[in-house]
């Protein structure tokens, strides 16, 4: 009875031993991307097999282009307070919130422009197959970004 | 041929009705009969499967079978739930690298 007893406590411990090593070990390589900082390029080379070469020209690219985002991203922001306060401030539609919006619509435009841009630099380091993939993965956010590029159907485009 | 005696049997016959009589317990009883049937029939279902269970495991080809099996069956679930998991992680650094590059989703 005992040795019964104690060869199912053995397979129970395999069992959980075995599962956990599993699991930490299958889980660690994405595990310690998302903890490490930059961790997304590294996600970037890993599942677009971005050779050393690849990689670090697309690096280069990415040192290049942050810059240029960061001073979008500030555009952004700043076009988008003007907005928000000339909207609060207005009850009709006033040629400054006219000009507000568009100034708003064209920083945007610019922003989108510019990060296609980067998505064709981009794709163009890696195989065709991958670079593919990449430019669809980037799609949705430049075609309309944060909404799906689904969930925007004219009634006439039914 | 009727005769007397038969008349008789006959109206005695035709006369007699049978009134059973049931004991009041009589459903608890069998109720009760069920019950004990079924507990003897269960609890001797256990240390069947003990008594079939250790004489396999005395078997050291069955002990080693289980052991591994286990191994595999845990292995497999892992496996599975480690796919799973790597899944939601990569659509994270996904959003992380989109976001990086995106200044719109970076100015929200």
């Amino acid at each position: 009875m005992k040795r019964n007893l104690f060869i199912l406590l053995l397979a129970a411990t395999t069992a959980f031993a075995g599962y956990g090593i599993y699991y930490r070990c299958a889980t660690s390589p994405a595990r310690t991307l998302v903890t490490q900082r930059g961790g997304e390029m590294e996600w970037l080379r890993n599942e677009y097999h971005l050779s050393e070469a690849q990689f670090s020209r697309v690096q280069q690219i990415h040192r290049e282009y942050a810059p240029r985002c960061d001073l979008m991203c500030g555009k952004i922001g700043k076009a988008n307070a003007r907005l928000d306060q000339l909207i609060l401030a207005n009850t009709t539609y006033t040629p400054e919130v006219a000009a507000a919006m568009k100034e708003c619509l064209a920083v945007q435009g610019e922003c989108r422009e510019a990060l296609l841009a980067h998505v064709y630099a981009v794709s163009a380091e890696m195989s065709p197959a991958d670079g593919a993939r990449y430019i669809a993965m980037m799609k949705s956010r430049i075609v309309e970004p944060g909404v799906g590029s689904t969930a925007v159907i004219s009634q006439s485009a039914k | 041929m009727n005769t007397p005696d038969r008349d008789d049997l006959s109206a005695k016959l035709r006369a007699w009705t049978v009134e059973p009589q049931v004991p009041g317990s009589f459903q608890r009883e069998v109720w009760q009969r069920i019950a004990v049937r079924q507990t003897v029939r269960q609890e001797a279902f256990w240390p069947q499967l003990v008594a079939w269970v250790s004489a396999l495991l005395a078997r050291p080809q069955y002990a080693v079978a289980l052991v591994i099996v286990s191994l595999s069956v845990s292995v497999g679930v892992a496996h599975v739930q480690a796919q799973s998991a790597n899944a939601t992680l990569g659509k994270m650094l996904e959003a992380r690298y989109a976001t990086s590059i995106d200044p719109l989703a970076m100015s929200r």
